[in-house]
């Protein structure tokens, strides 16, 4: 049996391997994926349910119902109240997000190894690149074919020449995209080549065995050692699961720190060091219809102003919610809404400064967050260059969603203003949250972290944490593939295994002369 | 309170949106159902009350409801509960597959 849906599961349940993994998104499945190769036997558990390609819905609405973690409509608390988006499916969000891929950059990863020197060695570049490398193949991450970028993107490449601004086609792990634009609610070809179709696949093929619709709700520590997970079924029954050499934690920056202190695992900087990538978008209507959810979903971005801590994303969504992005009330709002052909939405994620904290509610992660005074003068900066990006572009006007400002701009010297004398409330803004770090931080002392450098919790032997909240920072850019590569690394920790060596150099005969 | 369709568009009374509420009632998380229950509230009760109409938002006529709208703008308390609205009306509209067809259909 490689499979248990846990809507069947209505009695007591017991289950057991050599590693217990908690969640299947990209750490998760990373992390099964090697500790099936290296020949452990593995049991992931994940609170949402399988889908398959074909079972994607069209509209929005049924994919946020769905697929999404209460709606997509989960908030951080503080002075600007703001969305996180999570999926929560097999797979977690990498079926329903944007294909981006990214490569660990090797100008965070060297800020992480200035503040902690000891990860040079605990994490060498050089073995990241490698199994970057593999991942890459692994996933067909590939730059976004013109053929099917679709308006929005192409668009968002002429305003990027038109402003000097460095761009590219995005590297994407989707198999002969069909540019549907449908990334967002899950392919309904089956292009992307999200993890549960590729690295827990794998992990499966090698004997992993999956269990979906379980929420783990304990770590169980049996006298300074984790030895499994207790966790409830949709169907209503106990699941508990034994693990005979350790438990990986990958659930999210959010969700890992949470399930840590239900665990009693609360000591030290759990749940501190917050971080994420707010981002702003700036919506634009073109004279000639664009038709926004046609073409890649996000299939090009601008790179130019990465080191001030921006980047630049044309962005895809249902229809319902480009609707509901658009500018004014009333009659002038159903204007816009008709004439949504001719609209468009790019966005600036921001790799914000501010850290936040998430704590436990009545059993519940509350994330709080708010933007630091340069993170909110990044969302000005972000919006006037999007501005001016679409208005090279060719839009009669954009709306960059401030409240407190114009509602729609034609001119270059408004954008300016913006930027200039803007709102300097977070509250005054419309950005939502995607990639979340940092909130069980990996390090030496226990004092400011949570986890080893060996990923292994410095309070429970066998308790090994895999995803992003072990990141120092965030990243500035997508993080679905370094977290995969980082989750493939921990995984040999928890195993005890050394990564593999490097390729020996080719010798080459030198040619006499 | 629902975006008035684009010509060629099915209408709003056209749509079940009775079936789309039950489904929003008992999927949504507490606080969205929560902020779209004080949005209908304040913007279809109390707002058109205390700009001085004796009924609710459903009892104006179209022009009452737009400038009751308009003006809900620009206070800038009501801001969130206009997100709320657009989202939570947005996702109605579009939810119809008729809908989507005709936008996606259209030139």
């Amino acid at each position: 049996m490689k499979r248990v849906d846990g809507r069947d599961v209505r009695a007591s349940h017991e289950l057991s391997a050599d590693v217990v993994v908690v969640g299947s998104g990209p750490a998760g499945s990373a992390a099964a994926r090697e500790l099936a190769r290296l020949g452990a036997t593995v049991l992931v558990l994940e609170e949402g349910r399988w889908f398959e390609s074909g079972e994607f819905p069209l509209s929005s609405f049924d994919s946020m119902i769905t697929a999404y973690r209460d709606m997509s409509a989960s908030v951080v608390v503080g002075r600007a109240p703001t969305p996180f988006v999570q999926g929560k499916m097999v797979g977690g969000s990498s079926p329903i997000n944007g294909a981006i891929c990214w490569r660990m950059p090797r100008d965070v990863y060297d800020e992480w190894v200035t503040a902690e020197p000891a990860l040079a060695d605990a994490l060498p570049f050089d073995a990241l690149e490698r199994t970057l490398d593999e991942l890459d193949a692994r996933l067909g991450v590939a730059p976004t074919e013109p053929a099917i970028a679709g308006a929005k993107n192409l668009l968002l490449a002429r305003g990027a020449e038109a402003l000097g601004l460095e761009h590219r086609p995005i590297r994407r792990n989707v198999s002969a995209c069909e540019g549907l634009g449908r990334c967002m609610q899950g392919c309904p070809s089956g292009r992307k080549q999200s993890v549960d179709a590729t690295l827990l696949a794998d992990a499966e093929r090698a004997g992993a065995v999956v269990a979906s619709s379980v929420e783990v709700t304990r770590v169980v520590v049996e006298r300074g050692r984790a030895t499994g997970v207790v966790g409830r079924a949709a169907g209503g029954g106990q699941v508990t699961a034994r693990a005979r050499r350790a438990v990986i934690v990958a659930a999210s920056a959010v969700q890992s720190p949470a399930l840590l202190m239900k665990s009693g695992l609360s000591r030290g900087p759990v749940g501190h060091h917050f971080q994420c990538h707010p981002g702003v978008s700036m919506a634009g209507r073109f004279p000639e219809p664009v038709r926004m959810w046609e073409g890649a979903t996000q299939g090009h971005e601008v790179i130019g102003l990465r080191r001030e801590r921006l980047k630049f994303e044309a962005l895809g969504f249902g229809l319902a919610v480009i609707a509901s992005r658009l500018p004014g009330v009333g009659r002038a709002f159903s204007r816009e809404v008709a004439a949504l052909a001719h609209q468009l939405d790019w966005g600036a994620a921001v790799r914000a400064e501010a850290e936040g904290r998430v704590r436990l509610l009545a059993g519940r992660p509350v994330v709080t967050f708010t933007p630091t005074a340069r993170d909110v003068a990044r969302y000005r900066r972000g919006l006037r260059v999007m501005g001016e990006m679409m208005l090279a572009a060719g839009a009669d006007h954009v709306s960059p969603g401030v409240k407190g400002f114009a509602p729609r701009v034609t001119t270059v010297r408004e954008l300016r203003e913006l930027e200039a004398r803007g709102p300097t409330s977070p509250a005054a803004y419309t950005a939502a949250i995607t990639h979340m770090f940092g909130t069980c931080r990996m390090g030496r002392r226990r004092a400011d972290s949570v986890v080893g450098l060996d990923f292994q919790h410095h309070d429970a032997a066998g308790l090994f944490v895999a995803d992003s909240s072990v990141f120092p920072s965030n990243l500035g850019v997508n993080p679905q593939v370094p977290i995969m590569a980082v989750a493939t690394h921990a995984a040999r920790r928890a195993l005890g295994a050394a990564d593999p060596a490097p390729p020996a150099p080719t010798t080459r005969r030198r040619a006499l002369t | 309170m629902l975006p008035r369709p684009s010509p060629g568009a099915p209408r709003v009374d056209e749509l079940d949106l009775a079936a789309f509420f039950a489904r929003f009632d008992a999927a949504a998380p507490a606080h969205l159902r929560l902020g779209w229950r004080a949005t209908v509230f304040v913007l279809g009760a109390a707002w058109p009350r205390a700009l001085g109409h004796g009924g609710s938002f459903a009892t104006l006529d179209d022009a009452a409801r737009d400038a009751a709208l308009c003006r809900a703008e620009g206070v800038a308390a009501l801001a969130p509960l206009l997100d709320v609205l657009k989202l939570v009306v947005s996702l109605a509209y579009f939810s119809d597959r008729r809908v989507e067809a005709h936008f996606r259909g259209s030139p």
